[in-house]
Order: structure tokens, then C-alpha cells, then sequence
């Protein structure tokens, strides 16, 4: 008996695919619709993932590059460089300090100006730059803390850090995040929509033969089956189709970005692509099993 | 085998069966009569579960249709073999393929189809047509392919609504002789018919309906009573 009806389950999905398969194969164009737009959505999906994805990585590296810069008084007395050091070091959530020179800070200006250092020959005989500490914070959300501590150091003039541009840089990756999340619900709520109505089409083809399928007494499974498996190739065939045009896609730009512009810190495509391209197929294939379910459901009568 | 205790179907405001109550016995033959509108397709289509009733209960082979849930239909169905006036065969596929369709998607396994296909085309007559589409056959052929069908299933009721509705004489004839086999075989069997002749000369049990109501239930009997065919005269 169980032996009997675990065959019947299996002709019941070899029938399924079977069915599903013909079906889309006899609906090309309607298919090709649905097909296409799962994969534009997971596509828009994807672009905007990936365009997150980098900004937040570009973020916590600049995050993570930015310094707090102290000048010292112009009074500053260097014997007391070391007790300096330690006061700034035992501020909570400083991680490295660098003491640099007025006389260091001039020679990184001449190797900045190169062959124009001539110009700094004016200000050569008597320096006005001050002697500085440069701070590394270890969690950049700390970075106004740690500030505002080592401002309150006696020999400390004034602070200063790029807060603007990573607070900016914050605000783009979150406003792109919610606009792609919004952007891909509507995406697939149109992929929704045209695969069940493939999968209705495919309901008013086959008309007859469900109705006969009612009649006869073949189950709901038996009936759904090769609607559901038709839903969920369209699918996966889109989502197959959005990954292996993104990973070339990707790729293919990094490369290229790489090249002209070797400093910008990307991610790199694994695994990032592994885990995207999982994504887009478990995505894919949920819309598809939702929208041929639905269909199912709502336009056969058992 | 069929008990329907008063039952009553309306469509919004048209009553199509009011009140009624009748049953047949394990390996009966019924015929089902009346005027067009009288109800008799409604009759048929609440044993097969196509409707369900407004009030009162259906029980068909010990399964309360009335309170059955929509699991178990197909369990129903596959206990009654349906027969219509327009054949309902699928066109894109070949007698045997038609016949087979319904094994299929009941769960057989492949040898089994096989074995029970031929031999209900050569129940019915056709076994030389095996490999023709539908639009090949006469109507009487084709009817005779979908009572293939119907009781391919080995079905333990069958129903036939007008089955030899679009047919002519000797056609309607061969149709009626197969299931009054069918019958002999041991199927119950009821049939909503026009076809007064063969009601007459068949001499089983009629169920007159007028107005969703029994008007006659005559154990052995003709198209229309006592009153002579003037009724089919009329139509
Ligand atoms: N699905 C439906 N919706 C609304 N009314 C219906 C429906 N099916 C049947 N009816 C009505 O119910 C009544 C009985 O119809 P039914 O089809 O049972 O008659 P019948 O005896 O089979 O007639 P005929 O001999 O013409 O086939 C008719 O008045 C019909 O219009
Ligand atoms: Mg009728």
C-alpha cells in the first residue's frame, strides 16, 4: 500500500514536470513575457544590492579611514610629547596615534606640491604649521565622542574630522537601500501578476482536460501539479537568467573600474556572487510557486 | 446506493429541485424524465458533486455528499462515471489516449492502462479505432468513446445526461444497449433522457420530474405514464 503510493507521488511529479515543461514550450511568447520579466525584477534587485552593498563597504573603509586630526598649541612644548600621547590614548575608543612634527607636516607638503615645492620657500624660514596627532577611532560611530574628549586636553587648539562626508555617504546608502526595497516590491508585484496570468492562460488552454481531470476524480495535487511546476520554472528560468547576466555584468565592471580607478574599494564578486545569485533563485522561485499557486487556486474549481 | 432525502437546489430565485426525495438500489437501470428545466441535470449533478445542494442530504455508495469536503470529491468521482450529450473528448488526443487520460490522471500505473484500455474499447465496439483523433469518428462513435471512458475507472455508478441527445436512431440504440450492459455488468445506472422511444421500449424504472418535483416513479415503465406520449408528441 505505502509502496503504491509512494509511486503515485512519483508519477505524480513526473507528470507535473513533464506537463509544466510542454506548457511553457507551447506558450512561448506569454512565457517569454513572464520569463522576461522575472528576470528584469531580479535584475533592478540585484543592481540595486549590489550598488548598497559596495556604498556600505566603501562607507565602513572610509569609516574606518577617518582620523581625527589634533593640533597641538603653538606653545606646545615637545618634551611633553609622550605624556600627550598616553592622555589621547586613554580616551576610550581611540585606536592608533601618530604624533606628527610641524617640521614632518612641512615635508609632507613639499612631496605633495613635488616640483612645485619652490612655492613653500616663503614659508620655509618660518613654519606655520603646528605639531599634530592624528587618531584612528575603533568604532566610527564613536568619532564625536572621541573627538570631543581629546578637544578637552589643555595642550589641544582644536579638532578636526571629515564628519559631513560619511554622514552623507550614511544617508545615500540608506535612501538607496529603502527606495530599492520599495522599487522591488513593485517589481514583484508585476512579476506576480504576469506569471499567474500565464499561468491562467495555460488554466484556459487546457480547459477541457481539467475539466475532465474534475470529473474523473484526479486529485487537486494531480490538477495544481503541472501549474505549479510551470509557475516555478517561469521563475527560476528568470532567475537563472538576471544571475548569469548580473555575474558577467559585475565582473565585467570591476574589471574595468579596477583599472581607471585603482583606489576605489569594491567588493570583490566572491562571494558575493554565490550568495546574490542564491538569492535571485530562491526569490525567483518563490514568485513563481506565489503566482501559480494563486492561479491554481483561484480559477480551477475542484 | 443513491438516497437523496429532501433535497432542494435554487439558483438565486429559480427553484431547480424542490423537496425531493428518492432512492435507488445496488444495480438498478433509471431513467430520468421530464421537461426541459424540469431539473433532471441538476438531479445528476448533485450526485457527482458538481452542485451541492441548499437543503436536505445526498448520500451516493455510503459517501454524504451533503457534508463531504472538498478532499474527498475526487474519492466520489472516481466511483461515478459521467456520460454527456457533447462527449466532452479531448481533440488533440486519440481514442486510446482519450481513454487512457483518465487512468492517468486517477493514479494508474502504466501496465494497468495498458491492459484496461483495449479492453474497454472493446467493450464498446471500437477497438479498430484506437489511433483516430475525435473529429474522425461519427457521433455515435464518439459517445461510445466516452462511455469507454467513463467506466474506465470501473466505476460503481454511472450517469448519463442526454446521452444520445445529438444522435440518431441507431446510434441512440447502440449507446443505450451499452449501458444497459454496463447495467447487467453490475453498475447502477441513471440516465436523463428525451428519448421517448427507447424509454418505452426499454420498459425499466422511471423517475418523472416536473418543476423540481417527482411526479412518477413507476418500477417498470414508459417516457410518460399513462397519459400516452402526447407529451413527446408536444416536443
Ligand atoms: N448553473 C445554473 N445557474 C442558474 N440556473 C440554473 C443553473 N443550472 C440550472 N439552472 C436552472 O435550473 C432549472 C433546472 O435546470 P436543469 O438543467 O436541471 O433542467 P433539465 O431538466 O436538465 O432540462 P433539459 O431537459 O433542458 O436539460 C432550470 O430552470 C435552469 O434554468
Ligand atoms: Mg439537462
Amino acid at each position: 500500500m505505502l509502496k503504491g503510493d509512494i509511486a503515485e507521488v512519483f508519477r505524480l511529479i513526473g507528470r507535473s514536470v513533464a506537463e509544466g515543461l510542454k506548457s511553457i514550450w507551447a506558450h512561448g511568447l506569454m512565457s517569454l513575457a513572464s520569463v522576461g520579466t522575472v528576470t528584469v525584477s531580479l535584475l533592478v534587485l540585484a543592481v540595486f544590492l549590489l550598488v548598497a552593498a559596495n556604498l556600505s563597504y566603501v562607507a565602513d573603509v572610509l569609516e574606518s579611514q577617518v582620523e581625527i586630526v589634533a593640533y597641538c598649541n603653538p606653545e606646545f612644548d615637545r618634551q611633553w610629547e609622550g605624556e600627550l600621547l598616553d592622555k589621547v590614548e586613554s580616551i576610550p575608543g581611540v585606536g592608533e596615534v601618530l604624533f606628527v612634527s610641524r617640521e614632518d607636516a612641512l615635508d609632507r607638503l613639499r612631496e605633495q606640491f613635488g616640483s612645485q615645492a619652490d612655492l613653500l620657500s616663503a614659508v620655509e624660514e618660518d613654519n606655520p604649521l603646528r605639531d599634530s596627532i592624528e587618531i584612528t577611532v575603533t568604532d566610527p560611530d564613536r568619532i564625536e565622542e572621541v573627538a570631543a574628549g581629546v578637544s578637552e586636553i589643555e595642550s589641544i587648539q582644536d579638532v578636526a574630522y571629515p564628519r559631513e562626508v560619511v554622514q552623507r555617504l550614511y544617508s545615500v546608502t540608506e535612501a538607496l537601500r529603502a527606495a530599492g526595497v520599495a522599487l522591488v516590491f513593485l517589481l514583484a508585484a508585476a512579476t506576480f501578476l504576469l506569471i499567474s496570468n500565464t499561468i491562467r492562460l495555460t488554466i484556459y488552454a487546457r480547459r477541457d482536460e481539467i475539466e475532465i481531470m474534475r470529473l474523473v476524480g484526479a486529485s487537486a495535487a494531480f490538477i495544481w501539479g503541472p501549474l505549479v511546476v510551470e509557475g516555478l520554472f517561469l521563475g527560476l528560468i528568470g532567475a537563472g537568467l538576471a544571475g548569469a547576466v548580473v555575474s558577467w555584468g559585475y565582473a565585467d565592471l570591476i574589471n574595468s573600474l579596477q583599472l581607471s580607478l585603482p583606489f576605489l574599494p569594491l567588493l570583490d564578486t566572491e562571494p558575493l556572487m554565490g550568495n546574490l545569485i542564491q538569492l535571485l533563485g530562491i526569490i525567483g522561485a518563490f514568485l513563481g510557486l506565489l503566482s501559480s499557486w494563486f492561479s491554481a487556486q483561484r480559477y480551477v474549481r475542484i | 446506493m443513491i438516497v437523496l432525502s429532501h433535497v432542494s437546489k435554487s439558483y438565486g430565485d429559480i427553484c431547480a429541485l424542490d423537496d425531493v426525495t428518492v432512492s435507488v438500489s445496488k444495480g438498478e437501470f433509471v431513467f430520468l424524465v421530464g421537461p426541459s428545466g424540469a431539473g433532471k441535470s441538476t438531479m445528476l449533478q448533485l450526485l457527482y458533486r458538481e452542485e451541492v445542494p441548499t437543503e436536505g442530504s445526498v448520500v451516493v455508495d455510503n459517501l454524504n455528499v451533503t457534508r463531504m469536503s472538498r478532499r474527498h470529491v475526487p474519492m466520489l468521482r472516481r466511483k461515478v462515471g459521467v456520460v454527456f450529450q457533447d462527449f466532452k473528448l479531448l481533440d488533440s488526443k486519440t481514442v486510446y489516449e482519450n481513454v487512457a487520460f483518465v487512468l492517468q490522471v486517477t493514479g494508474a500505473p502504466a501496465p494497468f492502462i495498458k491492459r484496461r484500455v483495449p479492453q474497454v474499447l472493446n467493450l464498446v465496439g471500437l477497438s479498430d479505432k484506437e489511433k483516430s483523433y475525435p473529429e474522425q469518428l461519427s457521433g455515435g462513435e464518439q459517445q461510445r468513446v466516452s462511455m469507454a471512458r467513463a467506466i474506465a475507472n470501473s466505476p460503481r455508478i454511472i450517469l448519463a445526461d442526454e446521452p444520445t441527445g445529438n444522435l440518431d436512431r441507431d446510434s441512440s440504440w447502440k449507446i443505450m444497449r451499452l449501458l444497459a450492459e454496463f447495467n447487467r455488468r453490475g453498475a447502477t445506472v441513471l440516465v436523463a433522457t428525451h428519448d421517448w422511444p427507447i424509454v418505452d421500449a426499454m420498459q425499466k424504472r422511471v423517475v418523472e420530474i416536473e418543476q423540481g418535483k417527482i411526479v412518477r416513479d413507476d418500477a417498470q415503465g414508459g417516457y410518460s405514464g399513462s397519459v400516452s406520449s402526447d407529451r413527446a408528441i408536444g416536443r
